[in-house]
């Protein structure tokens, strides 16, 4: 972990760190999510806006760090008019690129020259707007580094075919924190991209080893899995025999003249679907594949998650003090899977609640070190926020971010 | 410093207080009494924050109460009071802002108030509950229908047509193997053809082309694809045991054909995905593929309703029995069957045995 010599020698008193804590109930939260939605669909979308910053008020409200809670303030108005906006510019988009190709190549080539400048607007707007211990929090970065980031970097990583993927999201992910602020004060993230490196390079060799091991075992092994199958593929081709016996039409022009419900009963139990048997098989060998690909895909996410947050916190500081995040591949692999099973098992009702488990750890797994006084440090001056002029500052308070 | 810094009065709680241009939290103890608000530093060694803060109520904001969250008082000057949600304090505060402003409730305030207490009653739960579970009912059964219905009829013919071409191509490929030759004599064909024609010159069949083709992995079967390409496997045609009971399953077909179906189960599948995204929010788009996938077998079986309906309609109109499509209904199954059966919820296509009543139970009309 790299601290200042400072900041080493006035971190020594406190060597667990203070962690941060989120004290939100799954009851409390379930209320503002069905009040949210159900106000959202009774005005059409228009409340989303406020439910947004309800939402995030209520995760922000119930995070707790050093006995003090973070706070969120964004106008829904704010929020209301970036939606707008947003909903405009694809209507706009798809009905012109319709009567016209070479308009809608120039609209294509504007928006994706605004995007970074969208994706910065909104990074301010958030940090903005999001508080602790009476600070705000601010985000700033020049328009000229943002394109940088998100379409210079990019176009790279998709011609580098990947490899320098990992110097890129380094890029990226330190570009977002350093330019984070509390009160005065920057966030300093100095995760390098080797680190980085190392991650990605040990998701790649392990997806490798998994991938040759399916195979040698699927050559192994099919020829015999076939061969136990066999009697029961007999034992169906019987019970097909039998049934067809029975399925002659004039069989069932005699149960449906005689309109005997209790003969269509038993008879409906026993009459297969019309499907072929190579169609069944298909369908069930696609969703095995199914199944195996979102576990890939699940284990993958909760490492490159776990990872990731891991590398960054833990080479963040602020001041005088450091973050540690202690995130476990495991933990996240449990919580995804429990999610899923909850949220198909209740319809989507077990939303909130899923969210809310996943937000809790992510939170709670976070810990500053070293934090000795909070007077170094200082918000903005009043005055000079109050000189940008509330008008122009509300113009172009807009959230544009699909949050 | 006063006394009063020091010694928490009656009628005072305890908070902290920020003054917003530092993080520096004071244990404050404040007191309401109109038309003021003040509070002192419980213990501070700086003696220039240890004086007594006054500020008129009037120009502070108690923030509404959100989940178990605390409650924050805006001041004037950009500081903030926290004070945390215990019973007391909610007590105190209710009993004492109301009065100390004068009974002069904010616009603002009393929306975010009403709002927590919906959030919290179990009521407005249950009634927002009904009202989700209703809205997104309508949604699926008749909404969701119905603007892809007026979207599919509104859409240049081509977007069907590329849907269609894109679907042969891929079901084309030789990789996937699904189709071959078909090995049915051209006599046959012709015949079938012509049949066809006598069908379509009684109802006015949409623009197509018949076409056949031999498919193992399809069995016995007639697709319609979006865009007018009508595929009957050599399985098919081989069931039947003359030209007129294909023509009577191509009815059916040629009803799939004329309502759109392929175009509008695209557009349905993809409406209610996203209705269900948003629904289920940035969780997992994994979990909601299990009621994505019962949604569309949903609309896919309201598809063969509604074909088999027209289909009867029709085939009574070019004076083909209707029984004709039941016995290759019947026939299907039994050359089909082998498989557990798949419980209806989760099927493409209705019931069988349901679906063969209305055809054995229509006597045809026509007098030829």
């Amino acid at each position: 972990m790299s601290t200042s010599p400072a900041a080493e020698l006035r971190s020594t008193p406190l060597t667990t760190g203070t962690p941060l804590q989120f004290n939100g109930t799954g009851r409390a939260y379930f209320g503002i999510w069905i009040v949210n939605l159900f106000l959202s669909i009774v005005t059409l979308g228009v409340y989303s806006a406020w439910a947004k910053v309800r939402r995030k008020k209520f995760f922000y409200q119930h995070t707790v760090l050093a006995g003090a809670r973070f706070d969120y303030h964004a106008r829904p108005v704010a929020i209301l008019k970036g939606r707008m906006i947003a909903v405009v510019l694809l209507l706009a988009y798809n009905l012109l690129a319709k009567s016209n190709p070479l308009i809608a190549i120039i609209l294509f080539v504007i928006l994706s020259c605004a995007l970074p400048w969208i994706f910065v607007r909104s990074l301010t707007f958030n940090a903005r707007n999001s508080s602790y211990r009476g600070l705000r929090f601010d985000f700033f970065a020049r328009p000229g580094e943002a394109a940088k980031m998100f379409i210079l970097y990019p176009t790279l990583a998709f011609l580098s075919l990947g490899t320098l993927y990992p110097w890129i999201k380094q890029r990226v992910q330190t570009f977002i924190m350093n330019h984070h602020r509390y009160g005065n004060v920057s966030f300093i993230c100095e995760a390098t991209v080797a680190h980085f490196y190392r991650v990605y390079l040990v998701l790649f060799a392990s997806v490798i080893a998994v991938v040759v091991t399916v195979l040698l075992l699927a050559k192994s092994l099919v020829p015999t899995s076939l061969a136990s199958l066999s009697p029961l593929l007999a034992v169906t081709q019987v019970n097909t025999v039998d049934d067809a016996s029975q399925l002659e039409p004039q069989h069932w022009m005699r149960v449906a003249a005689h309109d005997d419900a209790a003969a269509i009963d038993r008879t409906l139990d026993r009459l297969p679907l019309p499907k072929a048997p190579t169609q069944h098989e298909a369908a069930w060998i696609g969703l095995a594949m199914m199944g195996a690909y979102a576990l890939i895909f699940v284990v993958c996410l909760a490492y490159l998650n776990s990872r990731i947050s891991n590398l960054v916190w833990n080479h963040t500081r602020i001041a005088h003090a450091h973050f540690s995040c202690q995130m476990r591949m495991r933990d996240l692999i449990w919580i995804y899977f429990t999610n899923l099973l909850m949220l198909v098992l209740s319809l989507g009702l077990a939303t909130p609640f899923a969210q809310l488990r996943a937000t809790r750890y992510r939170i709670q797994s976070i810990s500053l070190h070293g934090m000795q006084d909070w007077e170094g440090f200082v918000g903005e001056q009043k005055q000079q926020l109050r000189a940008t002029g509330e008008e122009i500052a509300e113009m172009f308070d807009v959230d544009i971010s699909f949050g | 410093m006063t006394d009063a810094a020091f010694t928490p009065q009656k009628n005072t709680i305890q908070a902290v207080y920020y003054d917003g241009k530092n993080a520096t939290a004071y244990p404050v103890a404040i007191k309401l009494s109109a038309p003021d608000l003040t509070f002192s530093l419980l213990a501070s060694t700086d003696g220039l924050n240890a004086r007594i803060h006054t500020y008129p109520i009037q120009d502070c904001t108690l923030d509404a109460p959100l989940g178990q969250g605390p409650r924050n008082i805006q001041l004037p000057d950009g500081g903030l009071i926290e004070i945390a949600t215990t019973p007391e304090h909610r007590a105190y505060l209710l009993q004492q802002w109301p009065q100390a402003q004068g009974w002069q409730p904010r616009l603002h305030c009393a929306f975010q108030s009403s709002l927590h207490w919906m959030e919290t009653h179990w009521s407005t739960v249950c009634i927002a509950l009904i009202g989700i579970s209703l809205s997104l009912l309508w949604a699926i059964k008749v909404g969701i229908p119905q603007v892809s219905e007026r979207l599919a009829a509104n859409l240049p013919p081509a977007v069907e047509r590329r849907l269609g071409e894109h679907i042969l191509n891929t079901l084309n490929q030789p990789a996937l193997g699904y189709f071959a030759d078909s090995q049915v004599p051209a006599s046959q064909q012709q015949a079938i053809q012509r049949s066809l024609l006598d069908f379509c010159q009684q109802n006015n069949c949409p623009p197509h082309l018949l076409l056949f083709k031999a498919s193992q992995a399809l069995g016995a079967n007639a697709i319609a694809i979006p865009g007018g390409t009508i595929i009957v496997t050599d399985g098919l045609v081989n069931l039947a045991s003359s030209p007129t009971e294909v023509v009577a399953i191509l009815a059916h077909e040629m009803a799939h054909l004329k309502h759109q179906h392929g175009l509008r189960q695209v557009l349905q599948t993809s409406l209610s995905g996203l209705v269900l995204l948003v629904l289920t929010g940035d969780v997992s788009s994994i979990a909601a593929g299990l009621p994505t996938l019962l949604v569309n077998m949903q609309y896919s079986r309201a598809f063969e309703a509604e074909a088999d309906s027209d289909a009867l309609v029709q085939l009574r109109k070019a004076c083909i029995p209707p029984r004709l499509f039941a016995d290759m209904l019947a026939r299907l199954a039994a050359k089909q069957s082998g498989d557990a059966p798949v419980p209806e919820l989760l099927a493409s296509h209705p019931d069988t045995l349901k679906r063969m009543q209305p055809f054995l139970k229509t006597a045809p009309t026509c007098h030829s």
